[in-house]
């Protein structure tokens, strides 16, 4: 087994401004590891080794040139493949897109190659992004790293960006999120993910679920990590990243340690109800630790219940995933996913009167829920209930347990933080929840809590 | 001095200003006017006298006494009776809502009241706003007060606005526009009509019947009143306001910069085809007085035709007018416009999936417009087909509003100016968020075209 590349995407940074290493070492090193572990793993759609090289040997010529264009120069990245990428597929986990390659790069994938970034493949998906567990009929499930006997799901609908994260085959990948595909796969494969806020980055190029609802954000191995790719996505440019690669402590400055005066509303008894206890557990820890940095933790009852609104989110996806992709399902010789055909189709049913009054319920649901939220800073839940479960025991028309849909019902952005492992070695996620447009809070609670919680293992492959 | 009643907003704030007329006389005369001639325009669906001379008179002691809040301190206006004041009746101009008062006062009416502004009354609408022509089943048709004879359509929805403003019985209304509600019967009454972008006013305390595309704007007598309305409505400053009544010639700070070297696209030989021979006379004495001011005249294809994008804003808004009024228009024992009930109706059988497909589609079309219009400032084009009709002729199933609904449908903004008579209007369109464009090359057009009187009651 090649050396695990523990390294995240400021330590990149900081040791090729250092010069301790290079970009085509790290890219040869990042490659070598996915010809090993991918083939039992399954995370990437397809890896562009001979690009990425080429890509770092020029990286390495312009730093040494002088023309190095910004410490994200050199890091290498994945793609969830529902992004395009111009002259490269984009299967959207489908069997049945066309195969002709995109003609145009995605904004967000755009502004990740402009800041120096290094596109080392494109992760597996489930079909068009939906559905929360992580499998594809078609074009394969990748297999959660945790667990190299049993075949457990990832998490999904980012499967592979998040399964490639955690197995340190990249460092950083993205992902989508439309009821808590960035979240779930990165709770459940023990890495962080970030769900950005509706509207806040830019959608084209991008296979859309739900329009309304669809985001993309990072999956990293730190808080710091998606804050750096957030602010890059952004257009936000580097100096956030310059700021670490400066800093002596590189993450964790003790600024975001203290939570003092942050009021976190956490779930309530019955919510705690058909949870599994280990990951109870794990979250009552977290709680622990969050009051340890000084937050008040108290209990925030929401004006409806957390599946309320997570079935809420759902009607709207579902309306609008089938007109992005009704026509398809339709077609009953059309190799798609049976459960994802299964998912759309009820789109075809809702009238325009219960979708549009969906949608007004809707904004009137975010003003009451941001008028209880009053006097909190952040929520904090698990991310979801369970830990990753055998692909056998997937039930594939429901959801997953848990309290990520409610986030994009809510247009409200969201941080999933490892809690650590459970008893039988299987991650769980802490989900923190701020305002729409609050991801510097997410992440600022995150970061503090990152470092209370201390290192974690690496799944061991 | 003696009272004209057809004086714009902006003299009318100036002759304040220098005290050759005050409030208290102001809304006298025109409470008259609206006794003597609204029994037979039915313009009005309420009028609130008492409560307008008690806040005249409290204007005029305030700004003798220093306490002016700004140039639209004491100027008359109505709302649509679509729009919320908290503690009065807004029927939506429906039967089936005689007696619905108001939960609150919408923003758009707040600001005009805190301006300064003295609401006469409220103006009749189509019910729920839903209708181009300007009829009203059980709440009654205004007249258009052009002529007396006959009873023509005074076009819609903002029907009582557009008669009111130009039979002088109030300075300044407050339309809604969805497809050309505010354009289309300032058209036809021969005043002036800002549709203003989509997102840039508030809508709330405005009974919706798209909330997409409805959009509030001003019915006026001038361009510089356009100007003037909009800023109280997007809630400027008045320091900013008063630039419109300090300096005549000032309108905005491009007003007099003229039009000399704008580009404007025009009607193809094609659509010119479906005007009517008297607007298409007007619309050509507009073009060549555009063409004397210096503006290059291009005819434009649209990369969609225009029909194309009027259904597809037709089957955005009825998707959601059904939403919103779909329980009232489905049981028949509601007391509503039964021409207006298969408009609502036909909003039923749209499945979401079809719906959503049209959102997105319009964004698409909106790019392509965009990118088609590319060095063009503007598009000019008359705003209806025809001039008015009477009622009688009217074909409830069909719409006046072929013109004005791609606008809409666009999120873009278009100003109507008189062209001449019989009254029609030049519909000047702009890019989203740039009104100021249209307004500047309507101040321009407007100066050139010297104005077309009033109508002899």
């Amino acid at each position: 087994m090649p050396d695990s590349p523990a390294y995240g995407v400021i330590d990149l940074a900081r040791a090729y401004q250092s010069g301790k290493m290079t970009a085509q070492g790290t890219v040869r090193g990042l490659l070598d590891r996915i010809e090993a572990l991918d083939p039992q793993l399954g995370a990437f759609q397809s890896v562009f080794a001979d690009d990425a090289l080429s890509a770092a040997t020029a990286t390495d010529d312009a730093r040494a040139a002088g023309h190095q264009v910004g410490p994200f120069h050199g890091i290498p990245f994945a793609l969830k493949d529902v992004i395009d990428v111009a002259g490269r597929v984009t299967t959207g986990g489908s069997m049945t897109t066309t195969r002709e390659s995109a003609t145009q790069t995605a904004t967000v994938a755009g502004r990740l190659i402009a800041a120096g970034g290094i596109l080392i493949g494109k992760t597996k998906t489930i079909e068009f992004s939906m559905g929360g567990w992580g499998v594809n009929q078609h074009l394969g499930t990748p297999k959660n790293p945790w667990d190299l006997q049993t075949h457990r799901v990832a998490g999904g609908s980012s499967s592979g960006s998040a399964v490639a994260v955690a197995s340190g085959m990249v460092p950083v990948a993205l992902g989508t999120d439309t009821g808590g595909s960035v979240r779930n796969p990165a709770a459940w494969c023990g890495v962080v993910g970030l769900k950005t806020t509706h509207g806040s980055l830019p959608m084209d190029g991008i296979i859309p679920t739900a329009y309304s609802l669809d985001t993309v954000g990072p999956i990293t191995r730190s808080v710091a990590d998606a804050a750096v790719v957030f602010d890059l996505m952004n257009s936000a440019g580097s100096t956030l990243l310059n700021q670490h690669i400066r800093a002596r402590e590189p993450k964790h400055r003790h600024v975001e340690i203290n939570l003092q005066g942050l009021r976190l509303g956490i779930i309530p008894a019955q919510e705690r109800e058909g949870m599994q206890r280990s990951v109870l557990n794990l979250y009552d820890q977290a709680l622990y630790k969050l009051r340890s940095v000084s937050a008040e933790v108290e209990v925030f009852e929401p004006p409806m219940t957390y599946i309320e609104l997570a079935n809420a989110n759902r009607k709207i996806a579902t309306a609008e995933a089938y007109a992005h992709h009704g026509t398809l399902m339709e077609d009953a010789n059309a190799k798609v996913d049976e459960d994802v055909r299964q998912l759309i189709l009820p789109g075809r049913a809702v009238s325009a009167r219960d979708y549009i009054a969906a949608k007004l319920d809707r904004q009137q649901n975010i003003q009451i829920f941001l008028e209880h939220l009053r006097g909190f800073d952040a929520l904090v839940t698990p991310t979801l209930g369970s830990v990753p479960v055998p692909i056998e025991r997937v039930k594939p028309l429901e959801y997953p347990t848990g309290f990520t849909r409610p986030v994009n019902y809510l247009a409200m952005c969201a941080l999933t933080v490892p809690m650590g492992l459970t008893p039988e070695r299987l991650p769980a996620g802490l989900q923190i929840i701020a305002r729409g447009s609050e991801e510097a809070m997410a992440l600022r609670i995150g970061s503090a809590y990152e470092a209370a919680r201390g290192p974690i293992e690496q799944p061991s492959l | 001095m003696s009272f004209d009643p057809y004086i714009d907003a902006v003299a009318l704030a100036r002759s304040y200003q220098s005290r050759e007329a005050t409030v208290r006389e102001t809304v006298e005369a025109l409470l008259a006017r609206i006794n003597k001639y609204d029994s037979k325009l039915g313009a009005f669906q309420a009028l609130y006298a008492e409560e307008a001379l008690a806040a005249a008179e409290a204007a005029d002691r305030a700004m003798e006494n220093g306490h002016r809040v700004g140039p639209f301190h004491g100027i008359p206006f109505a709302l649509k009776d679509i729009i919320d004041v908290e503690g009065r009746i807004t029927t939506g101009g429906s039967a089936a809502m005689a007696d619905r008062i108001s939960p609150s006062t919408g923003t758009i009416a707040r600001r005009l009241l805190s301006a300064g502004g003295i609401l006469v009354g409220k103006t009749k609408t189509v019910e729920f706003a839903m209708g181009g022509w300007g009829t009203n089943q059980r709440m009654g048709t205004p007249w258009n007060p052009w002529d007396l004879e006959t009873h023509r359509t005074p076009g819609g929805s903002s029907s009582g606005s557009g008669v009111a403003v130009a039979a002088g019985l109030v300075t300044c209304a407050v339309g809604t526009d969805t497809g050309g509600s505010v354009r289309g019967p300032s058209s036809w009454n021969g005043i002036v009509g800002l549709k203003v972008t989509e997102g840039f006013l508030p809508t709330d305390g405005i009974i919706p019947y798209s909330h997409t595309l409805d959009t509030p704007g001003p019915m006026v007598r001038s361009v510089r009143d356009a100007a003037f309305m909009f800023d109280v409505m997007a809630g400027r400053e008045s320091q900013e306001l008063e630039i419109h009544i300090s300096d005549p010639r000032i309108l905005r700070t491009s007003s007099d910069v003229g039009i000399n070297g704008l580009r404007l696209g025009v009607l193809t030989d094609h659509d010119r085809e479906l005007l009517d021979k008297d607007i298409l006379d007007l619309y050509d004495a507009a073009l060549v007085q555009l063409r004397s001011l210096g503006a290059e005249i291009v005819p434009f294809e649209p990369p969609i035709d225009y029909d194309s994008m009027a259904e597809a804003n037709g089957f955005v808004f009825s998707a959601e007018g059904f939403t919103h009024h779909g329980k009232i228009m489905e049981d028949p024992g509601s007391p509503v416009d039964e021409d207006v009930r298969p408009r609502v109706l036909q909003g039923r059988n749209i499945a979401a999936h079809e719906y959503i497909g049209a959102i997105l589609k319009r964004k698409e079309h909106i790019a392509l417009f965009l990118e088609r219009l590319q060095s063009l400032a503007g598009v000019v084009t008359p705003t209806i087909r025809t001039a008015a009709i009477p009622i009688s002729d009217a074909d409830q199933k069909s719409t006046p509003a072929f013109l004005t609904r791609p606008i809409n449908y666009l999120a873009m903004c278009a100003l109507s100016v008189p062209m001449g008579l019989t009254p029609g209007g030049l519909q000047i369109v702009a890019r989203g968020g740039d009104e100021t464009m249209a307004l500047r090359i309507g101040a321009a057009y407007e100066r050139a075209q010297g104005g077309i009187g009033h109508p002899d009651l």
